[in-house]
């Protein structure tokens, strides 16, 4: 069994506890996305990447819709630039992000686009886009 | 749609056996029949610990601070799911009372503001210590363990513990000493 633990994405705080969560033993380090209460997730893991050398960082998770997918492949392909083979993308309709916001979670057809375009981007594939209407 | 596309599956407070395995069926659902068996398909949980200091029981603030504002979001979510008048997902529906409802009713548009951080006033009534047994890995440092065990032989890869953010630090520190280390 590996052990995780998820925060608060804190552009001060939450690499310090990615770095004590690795010193302590942790495989994973979960970084929460969420616009309205948090710092910007990426940046985060940013920080992380840099101050730690194994746990891997993970987003718990990236939510659909309030970043166009191309943007999440290229934000989670960054960190991994810096952490290379540690860095994990988790996907999520949304719950908090999208409801401190008055909205609803993304539909299900939305959440299936944002993973098959992540897949594919951060494959180095072709893919075929789709946003306010129009194919790419 | 994470057993068909995913590379692994994050769920959220499947922290009993049964839950679990229901929510891997659910996920098994999805996977193509020709891929066959997966090599390495990781099942992480994401969901609250607390372990408890000699004497203390599940009734005592500290806990109901380290836990409370976690198991809120998951009842937050079922109620969400009620409002647009679906079914709440059994695993919560038994602590979605109705008057736990008509509370949250008062106040829909700022109830999610508070998520993994506090309780909305006077939400601590609803939190008591069933829902928080149920609701969390809440117990002695053998108990955890022995559920965490549980959830690993229905199939769990990864345990992630999210404290409350104002205790992350002494929420590591104490999960690692405490449950990592006698694992």
């Amino acid at each position: 069994m590996n052990f995780g633990v998820s925060f608060q994405s804190h552009i001060q705080n939450s690499w310090k506890h990615a770095v004590l969560a690795e010193q302590m033993g942790f495989s994973n380090a979960w970084f929460v996305d969420t616009q309205m209460l948090a710092s910007d997730v990426y940046a985060c893991m940013t920080l992380a990447a840099e101050h730690t050398s194994t746990i891997q960082l993970g987003t718990a998770v990236a939510i659909a819709g309030t970043r166009i997918a191309p943007v999440t492949a290229h934000s989670i392909a960054t960190v991994n630039q810096l952490a290379p083979g540690r860095t994990i993308l988790g996907l999520g309709t949304g719950h908090t992000a999208w409801r401190t916001m008055g909205m609803p979670p993304v539909r299900l057809d939305t959440f299936r686009h944002t993973i098959d375009v992540c897949r594919k981007l951060l494959r180095g594939e072709a893919v075929e886009y789709h946003e306010r209407g129009r194919r790419s | 749609m994470a057993g068909e596309l995913g590379d692994g599956l994050i769920t959220v407070s499947s922290i009993t056996p049964d839950a679990l395995t229901a929510t891997l069926e659910k996920a098994a659902k999805g996977r193509p029949q020709s891929s066959g068996q997966r090599k390495e398909y990781p099942v992480v949980t994401v969901g609250v610990a607390c372990v408890l200091r000699p004497g203390e029981t599940l009734d005592s603030p500290r806990v109901l601070t380290r836990v409370g504002p976690r198991i809120a979001v998951g009842l937050h979510y079922a109620y969400e799911v009620v409002r647009q008048g679906k079914r709440a997902p059994a695993y919560f529906e038994p602590f979605l009372t109705p008057r736990y409802r008509a509370y949250l009713d008062e106040r829909w548009d700022e109830i999610h503001v508070t998520h993994s951080r506090f309780l909305q006033p006077g939400e601590e009534e609803f939190i008591t210590p069933e829902v928080i047994r149920a609701m969390s890995m809440t117990g002695t440092r053998e108990e955890v363990i022995t559920r965490l065990k549980a959830l690993e032989a229905a199939g769990l890869t990864q345990m992630v513990i999210s404290p409350p953010w104002d205790y992350v630090k002494e929420s590591i520190v104490e999960f690692a000493r405490e449950i990592i280390a006698h694992y």
